[in-house]
């Protein structure tokens, strides 16, 4: 079974290539755009991790990661932010989130993220 | 150095401490698109080693996408170097449409987390000012700052520019309700009043029509 991964990002440019290098490497991708929408496609499908930018429109990364822990324990969120200052980088982790990563991130770091038991 | 003189050198580096974070935040997202650009290539050049065609059309477009973002950290580099050419706060004659472009750019990221948009009417041609820039800069982030703090979600924020007489006027509207006080949140009154006589400006907050108004001199003769 491929990973489902619901990758959320309002940068359009972004978006579009990371989600393609995500599925050339087997994930099962959904793309939207902004915090509220992430919520209610998680709300009918289940995701194995989601990536999130932490700044984002509609909603504070720390409400998201908050509410969507409410809504699924078992789900990997891996925070990537352009600039987060360490106190809210360790808050993140605090609320839930378990990996926070700065742009330009590695997608190679990201996906061992995802599969962090995959010895490949 | 005067009390007044002191307060505008820590205006100026105050704006440079806000400024900044949102000019490493967007150079960043733009580090990032170029970064998966490079990681999607080599993506491609390891599927042709294992025989599979290249697709031209994908990679043209992924060429458009490198320059579209190069050309963003352009105008981001090329705004920050002029703010920084400003800094000794000598007066300069600058375009005040640039100038607004460029603050609500920088808060573009801010704004998008609030639905906010903003939207920057003006003339063709340019419309230019002696003044002191950062002061000018500062002034124009803590206008745009506090419409978007007042305004609701979804709402768009228009920017009227225009001369009148010796003066500029940057009309702000779109806005929802404003509390002046809000505003001292954002930039103590004494601050606030000793930039704005430094620019020679005047800020006039109408609760009734909701809007901010901004009145500048000198306009370049």
């Amino acid at each position: 079974m491929p990973d489902k991964v619901l990758l959320v990002d309002d940068d359009e440019d972004l978006m579009e290539i990371m989600s393609e290098r995500l599925r050339n490497r087997g994930m099962d991708v959904d793309t939207v755009g902004d915090a509220e929408e992430a919520l209610l496609w998680m709300a009918n499908k289940h995701y194995d991790a989601i990536i999130l930018d932490f700044l984002m429109p509609g909603m504070d990364g720390f409400e998201t990661i908050h509410t969507i822990r409410k809504q699924q324990s078992d789900i990997r969120i891996l925070l990537v932010t352009g600039q987060m200052p360490a106190d809210d980088g360790r808050k993140a982790i605090q609320m839930g989130a378990d990996v926070v990563l700065e742009k330009p991130a590695d997608l190679d770091v990201l996906v061992k993220s995802i599969r962090p038991f995959d010895s490949n | 150095m005067d009390q007044n003189e002191t307060t505008i050198c820590q205006e100026t580096l105050q704006y440079f401490k806000i400024m900044l974070p949102s000019f490493s935040h967007e150079a960043k997202n733009v580090l990032a698109v170029i970064n998966e650009n490079a990681g999607l290539m080599a993506d491609y050049i390891l599927m042709a080693q294992k025989g599979k065609t290249l697709d031209l059309e994908r990679l043209s477009s992924l060429s458009t996408t490198i320059r579209k973002q190069v050309a963003r950290c352009n105008t981001l580099i090329t705004d920050v170097r002029q703010a920084a050419q400003g800094i000794d706060n000598s007066s300069q004659t600058v375009c005040l449409v640039q100038h607004v472009r460029q603050v609500s750019e920088l808060l573009s990221t801010k704004a998008a987390m609030r639905s906010i948009q903003f939207h920057v009417s003006a003339m063709e041609e340019p419309i230019l000012i002696d003044t002191r820039p950062v002061l000018l800069l500062h002034i124009m982030w803590v206008c745009l700052d506090y419409a978007m703090q007042t305004g609701e979600r979804g709402q768009h924020i228009e920017l009227f520019l225009e001369k009148k007489g010796e003066s500029v006027l940057v009309q702000m509207s779109g806005i929802g309700k404003l509390k002046p006080e809000s505003i001292t949140a954002i930039m103590p009154d004494e601050q606030r009043n000793c930039v704005l006589s430094a620019l020679n400006a005047v800020l006039i907050i109408d609760e009734n029509e909701k809007t901010l108004l901004l009145k500048i001199g000198k306009r370049h003769a």
